[in-house]
């Protein structure tokens, strides 16, 4: 099957800064931000790449991307493994140089660091902390890299090294750091400083689950501070954080948008359906005859006016209902009318949910071509 | 920040991550064990000297040796009047100085880039003042070290009254030239290592380049000598040291230039190639 492309058009609503919100950058949380580049551009759009191919060799890793992602938001990379995600994200942080086409980030090349540093931060995946370094020590040589005086630089590695709860770890050994640590210090030094643009790459990979909730509320704090463009395998992870994402497929953008529009959320509803009650013949709870419970629902379903179609799994009991967002009828409405409609014909709910859930959105549109 | 800011943070670093690591303290003590082999080579010396031999003998002796291999009498008699085990340190020093910075310097990139740490560096500073702190704070390091293993032998002279006829204040004069003397040099060395260094994405890959490399001037060198060829000499940058040696100051002048441009010029053509490559 080839996969779909979907190139969801940016909406009004994508521009997520709130009005009267601090512009990323500034002085925040008494963090003192290192002086800016002097020649700082205001970029409506935080990155832009159009029509970017890179190439190892004769492989293709991107072919012909174009996005844009508009400034303060939090934007997903997504993708199976192999889609080009980490390259495009490395691309954007100026450590791959593009083959083809044209990068710019708060309106700039991404090597031009002069510009660039201390308004982009980067947590690369897989880059080893410098072993011998202590983390304080490593810390203060990022900021003071970035433009930080010494007394500065200090207390803005102390503030990094705070907000990603690893006080205590200031005299340690970066080589004696555990995974979970050392990946909190990363992000840290990515967050030094305060940037505009922040990149992260596979931010909780390789996390305990505890670890991973950990680091995902630490970016969910930095939301509205800065834009964030992150590259995940965890579908689950980026729907709860990200504003907007990018699906890539073997190289190639399949689909952008909000997450709302990649998933449906505005335009789709799913119900699940419970199992029969115990002690009631299966058969007839099930959509298996035309006068069992579940068909009369789905009817009495269909029948609404604001659904425009009705779509029942019976391997996964589920109900899918579409229809057309616009005056009183939202997501909300069609749920309420909808289960009304059932549970007035006795059919059991278990659960309902706005969207297909963008796992099974990345499934629908990578689906296998090999 | 400045470029030259830069430069100077990254080489701090780079001075502190090469002390600090075992490689560094391994090169401390084998410098040590140098000295250590120079304070005998001295005891050696003055048995040599209580073998009947006049100081003026002793003197001929060193001018002759010394003009034979600079092919140069104004040198080698003004060679001559510097203490004799002096000048076996620097020649040790010198021809040490690449293997001490091949030892050094194989991993200061290549290391970086094998576990991309050198990520890190790269959205902070620019990839020619990565490059150039790299090769300044390398070179600091094998400077240090030298002078470590100069000062020591001073003192073993001095404490050993092995320095013939010279004295303390003439001892101390043509140590400081002599160790004066290895910069230049070591600086080639350094930007040659960290280009290579630069090109190698694994270190161990990055040190047998370096040694074959180096080995290969070496050879270079040995060819030009044998077979009178002088331009294939001036590949290898020890060969330098006629000049630096020399009493005359444009001599001098020449041979630092000379091995500081050849420091420069693979400093920059290490920057081209890294500016334009994927990290």
């Amino acid at each position: 099957m080839s996969p779909e492309t979907t190139a969801l058009a940016p909406t009004e609503d994508e521009n997520l800064v709130p009005p009267g919100e601090k512009p990323p950058g500034d002085k925040v949380d008494g963090v003192a931000a290192p002086p800016k580049a002097k020649k700082k551009k205001i970029a409506e759009a935080a990155v832009r790449m159009k029509h970017v191919t890179k190439k190892f060799g004769s492989k293709l890793a991107v072919d012909d991307l174009s996005l844009e992602i508009r400034a303060g938001r939090v934007y997903g990379l997504i993708g199976p493994n192999g889609a080009g995600k980490t390259t495009t994200f490395s691309m954007l942080a100026g450590y791959l140089q593009p083959t083809q086409g044209e990068i710019e980030v708060l309106g700039f090349g991404p090597h031009q660091v002069t510009e660039l540093k201390s308004r982009v931060g980067v947590l690369p995946q897989d880059a080893m902390l410098p072993p011998l370094d202590k983390v304080g020590e490593f810390l203060i040589h990022m900021a003071r890299l970035q433009g930080s005086a010494r007394d500065q630089a200090e207390s803005s590695a102390r503030a990094v090294l705070e907000e990603v709860d690893g006080r205590d770890w200031w005299n340690q050994r970066c080589s004696s750091l555990s995974h979970g640590m050392a990946k909190r210090v990363q992000l840290a030094q990515a967050l030094i400083g305060d940037p505009e643009v922040v990149l992260l790459d596979e931010p909780t990979g390789g996390l305990d689950p505890r670890s991973a909730y950990e680091v995902r509320q630490i970016v969910k704090n930095r939301k509205g501070r800065c834009t964030l463009i992150v590259s995940s395998h965890n579908l689950q992870e980026l729907e709860e954080i990200c504003d907007g994402a990018a699906i890539l497929d073997r190289g190639k953008l399949v689909a952008s948008g909000t997450i709302a529009q990649l998933t449906g959320a505005s335009e789709e509803v799913h119900i699940k359906l419970g199992r029969a009650p115990r002690g009631m013949d299966a058969s007839a709870y099930r959509a298996v005859s035309a006068d069992s419970i579940v068909s009369r629902g789905i009817q009495r379903v269909r029948d609404l006016p604001v659904v425009k179609r009705a779509e029942y799994d019976d391997e996964k009991n589920e109900l899918a209902l579409y229809f057309e967002r616009g005056g009183d009828v939202d997501a909300e409405t069609v749920i309420g009318q909808a289960l009304w409609a059932l549970l007035q014909e006795q059919v059991r709910i278990s659960g309902v949910t706005k969207g297909r859930g963008l796992e099974r959105r990345v499934m629908d549109l990578t689906d296998e071509e090999d | 920040m400045t470029a030259l800011n830069e430069v100077g943070l990254i080489a701090s670093r780079e001075i502190r991550k090469n002390l600090r690591s075992v490689k560094g303290l391994v090169m401390v003590i084998l410098s040590l064990l140098g000295a250590i082999a120079v304070a005998l080579l001295l005891v050696k010396l003055r048995k040599f000297n209580e073998m009947d031999m006049s100081a003026e003998q002793l003197r001929a002796g060193q001018e002759f040796v010394l003009s034979k291999k600079y092919d140069d009498e104004q040198l080698g008699k003004y060679l001559a009047g510097a203490p004799a085990v002096l000048t076996s340190l620097m020649f040790m020093t010198i021809w040490l100085s690449p293997l001490l910075v091949a030892a050094l310097g194989f991993d200061g990139i290549s290391g970086e880039l094998q576990h991309r740490s050198v990520r890190y560096w790269m959205v902070r500073a620019r990839r020619g003042s990565y490059f150039a702190g790299k090769v300044i704070g390398l070179w600091t390091v094998v400077a240090a070290i030298t002078l470590v293993m100069h000062v020591l032998i001073w003192i073993v002279t001095l404490i050993q009254g092995g320095t013939g006829t010279a004295g303390a204040s003439e001892t101390l004069s043509w140590g400081v030239h002599f160790y004066l003397v290895t910069l230049p040099i070591s600086a080639a060395w350094c930007g040659i290592a960290t280009l290579i260094s630069s090109r190698c994405r694994s270190p161990i890959f990055a040190i047998f380049v370096t040694s074959a490399i180096f080995a290969a001037l070496w050879v270079v060198y040995i060819v030009g000598e044998v077979a009178q060829v002088k331009a294939l000499t001036f590949l290898y940058p020890n060969s330098y040291d006629a000049w630096l040696l020399s009493p005359r100051i444009d001599r001098v002048a020449l041979g630092a230039f000379v091995c500081f441009a050849i420091s420069a010029f693979t400093t920059g053509l290490g920057t081209f190639f890294f500016t334009r490559s994927d990290v």
